[in-house]
């Protein structure tokens, strides 16, 4: 080998190995045993012609300049030669053969610069192309973003080394898509699969999260973009960044998690706000059961049993029982401490439980209430307990607005729409004394709160919670006008 | 006229069907006639009848509450007693209850004993107020039949005047004055003179 090797084309030019010093004194001895043949020998043939060889052997050996060199010195020697051998006679024959090596050194001495010449540009471009793969490969490893090429219909892989590493694939082995399609976690091998056949089929691009499960049991999570090229031989590739995303995950979910906490606890404060109106929503029934079983004992108890009475007493303790029970299921639904779940709901039905919940606060507080229900189904994608929560909020909220106001009658208007855009909207106006322009921008501030025991949660939560629905939270107020409190989120129409 | 008409009402104001259900159903097994209404409003557009009744009302109605409402009927010179029952116990609406002449004052939920005594006594207080209040206006009657001169000679009479000096009172003769008096006597129902003094203090009364 007489190049230097690729991998360290990046070294230093100096350390040149032992085997091209030898070369190159070969080379020199090669000129010096043609010069003594061309000076000494009287064959009649241009033995300079040999040169040629001396210069493409150091084409390899030298850089540009020194092959520039050595062709001058190859020139100089074949001219000395015929100088030292037929002296200043201009002999024709001698002189041609001069004449005719002068000739093949020159235009060997040419094609052998312009070669070195694109040989060292070919060269360069190597080295750059290494040092943008040494790039690569360490912002692969910063980002933790791996590199994955698909060869299609041949489902051949390229792996870069990040990529094998999320993966956990040992450096012998070449990936194929059943390895990975074995290092995917159970679960999501499904989602693997039909994006593999979604990649047979040509998708432009494709984008998924998955989840792996390393050999130590532990999990990660990737996720995973590819876009298809095609090539000029009509070939396709799938180019693909894989990017492991398990930390952002891990904090994401702590971060929902603790929110879900703070809702949990918020919720809780609530309730515990209308506990009073909670007991009288259980003691109504609890009070009708005791009386309708008292009336049945008495109609049982007659001379003559009135058995039709007992039974629609029966009845009524039933139903009385069962109301009970559904107002305690409300309250503990709303106490539990579940992860949220997002499915596909009536906005309505939450507007509705709700309302129900509060019914004794309004009585309470003595307001108007106006809910005119919407004809149809407002489905939204959301989880029930934190939208209740969220409606809870609005409503506890105008109602304490409203409860200093004396001598005018207190207004809580409820509506339900379809915004223009297709959002489902849900609008809690109150006519209390409204909120003033300074306090309306951190209305949703953790902390910010207007009331001597207020926590200053509440309308915090309440964003969060439509932040996380993918919804819009606001408030419109005019001070002494009442304050309109809004929520608007997307519609879910399709079922899932 | 029905025997049945005549025997007591009990009126139930309570915004709760079921309780209103309830308490219907139990008054009527002791046997007593009951009408339910869901607000006071409800309850005054229907005619009282003209027997002993009672209210039970719920302190904390839909728009006017039972206090409100109480004070409404004391305006409207509704006399008839009422039971109040509550949700919750709270001591100052009992105390304000009260003072404004209830009856009683039950919290939910209560023993319906409780309820059915405090209804027997709310119907025999407005059974003995009707009494009362029916021999008062008898009374009123019967003295409107009584002239002029009767009535004032009575009026002398039941102060303790002597015959001789209402007759000097009012410029007439020992006579006239003693015929007046026989006919107020008369008319008044009065056995004896300390009846008509009692009569003319009940009248004093009204």
């Amino acid at each position: 080998m007489n190049t230097v090797p690729a991998a360290l084309a990046a070294a230093p030019r100096a350390e040149v190995s032992p085997s091209v010093w030898l070369l190159r004194l070969g080379a020199v001895i090669l000129a010096l045993i043609i010069f003594l043949i061309d000076w000494l020998s009287s064959l009649d043939v241009a033995i300079a012609v040999l040169y040629v060889a001396v210069i493409l052997m150091s084409s390899d050996l030298f850089s540009r300049r020194g092959v520039a060199l050595v062709s001058v010195a190859c020139g100089v020697l074949t001219l000395a030669a015929f100088l030292f051998s037929h002296g200043p006679e201009w002999l024709v024959p001698p002189f041609a053969r001069c004449l005719v090596s002068l000739c093949a050194i020159a235009i060997t001495a040419f094609l052998a610069l312009k070669n070195k010449a694109a040989r060292d540009a070919l060269q360069e471009q190597v080295h750059l192309l290494h040092r943008s793969e040494a790039f690569l490969a360490g912002a692969q490893r910063l980002s933790q973003t791996g590199s994955i090429g698909l060869k299609m219909p041949s489902a051949e892989m390229y792996w870069s080394d990040e990529a094998r590493r999320i993966f956990q694939f040992d450096d012998q082995l070449q990936p194929t898509l059943e390895y990975m399609i074995g290092r995917t976690h159970p679960e999501d091998t499904d989602d693997l699969k039909s994006l593999i056949e979604q990649a047979y089929a040509r998708h432009a691009n494709m984008e998924a999260e998955f989840r792996l499960l390393m050999t130590d049991g532990s999990c990660k999570c990737v996720r995973m973009l590819a876009k298809l090229v095609h090539d000029a031989s009509g070939d396709c590739e799938y180019i693909g960044a894989l990017m492991d995303v398990t930390a952002s995950k891990t904090a994401e979910e702590a971060l929902h998690r603790s929110q879900s906490q703070l809702a949990h606890v918020t919720r809780v404060t609530t309730l515990g706000e209308m506990a009073a109106s909670i007991a009288h929503e259980v003691n109504q029934p609890l009070s009708a059961v005791t009386t309708n079983a008292e009336a049945g004992l008495r109609w049982l108890n007659r001379n003559v049993p009135d058995l039709g009475e007992v039974r629609s007493a029966i009845e009524r303790i039933k139903s009385e029982a069962h109301r009970a029970s559904e107002v305690i299921r409300r309250i503990r639904a709303l106490s539990r401490k579940t992860d949220p779940k997002h499915v596909r709901i009536d906005l309505q039905d939450v507007l509705l439980e709700s309302v129900a919940l509060v019914r004794r606060e309004v009585l309470r507080h003595r307001v108007n209430f106006d809910f005119t229900p919407a004809s149809e189904p407002m489905w939204v994608k959301g989880d029930k307990v934190q939208l209740q929560q969220v409606i809870i909020n609005l409503l506890m909220n105008a109602m304490q607005a409203m409860s200093g106001m004396h001598g005018k009658e207190r207004a809580l208007l409820v509506s339900l729409t379809t915004a223009p855009n297709g959002d489902v909207m849900l609008r809690v106006q109150d006519n209390g004394p409204g909120i003033s322009t300074q306090n309306l921008p951190s209305l949703f501030n953790p902390f910010f709160t207007t009331k001597p025991e207020g926590m200053g949660m509440g309308l915090s939560i309440c964003r969060s919670i439509i932040d996380a629905h993918g919804g819009r939270i606001w408030a419109e107020s005019e001070l002494g006008h009442g304050a309109a409190l809004n929520f608007s989120l997307p519609a879910c129409e399709q079922i899932p | 006229m029905t025997v049945a008409d005549q025997s007591p009402i009990v009126f139930v104001v309570d915004d709760d069907p079921s309780i209103r259900a309830g308490l219907d159903s139990l008054l009527r097994s002791v046997g007593m006639r009951v009408h339910t209404y869901a607000s006071g409003a409800e309850f005054l557009q229907h005619p009282f009848e003209d027997v002993p009744a009672c209210l039970i009302l719920d302190v904390r109605l839909q728009g006017e509450s039972g206090l409100d409402f109480q004070v409404r009927l004391t305006e409207m010179k509704v006399s008839m007693p009422i039971v109040f029952v509550s949700g919750h116990g709270d001591i100052a609406m009992s105390v304000k209850a009260m003072k404004a002449g209830a009856l009683d004052f039950l919290v939910k939920p209560f023993r319906e004993q409780d309820l059915l005594d405090a209804v027997t006594l709310a119907l025999q207080t407005d059974g003995k107020r009707r009494e009362t209040g029916k021999a008062v206006a008898d009374l009123l009657a019967r003295y409107q039949t009584l002239t002029a001169r009767e009535q004032e000679v009575m009026a002398y009479a039941v102060k303790g005047l002597m015959n001789k000096q209402i007759a000097s009172e009012m410029g007439l003769s020992e006579i006239t004055v003693k015929i007046h008096r026989g006919h107020a006597m008369k008319k008044m129902q009065a056995r004896t003179f300390a009846d008509l003094v009692k009569m003319s203090q009940a009248l004093a009364a009204v």
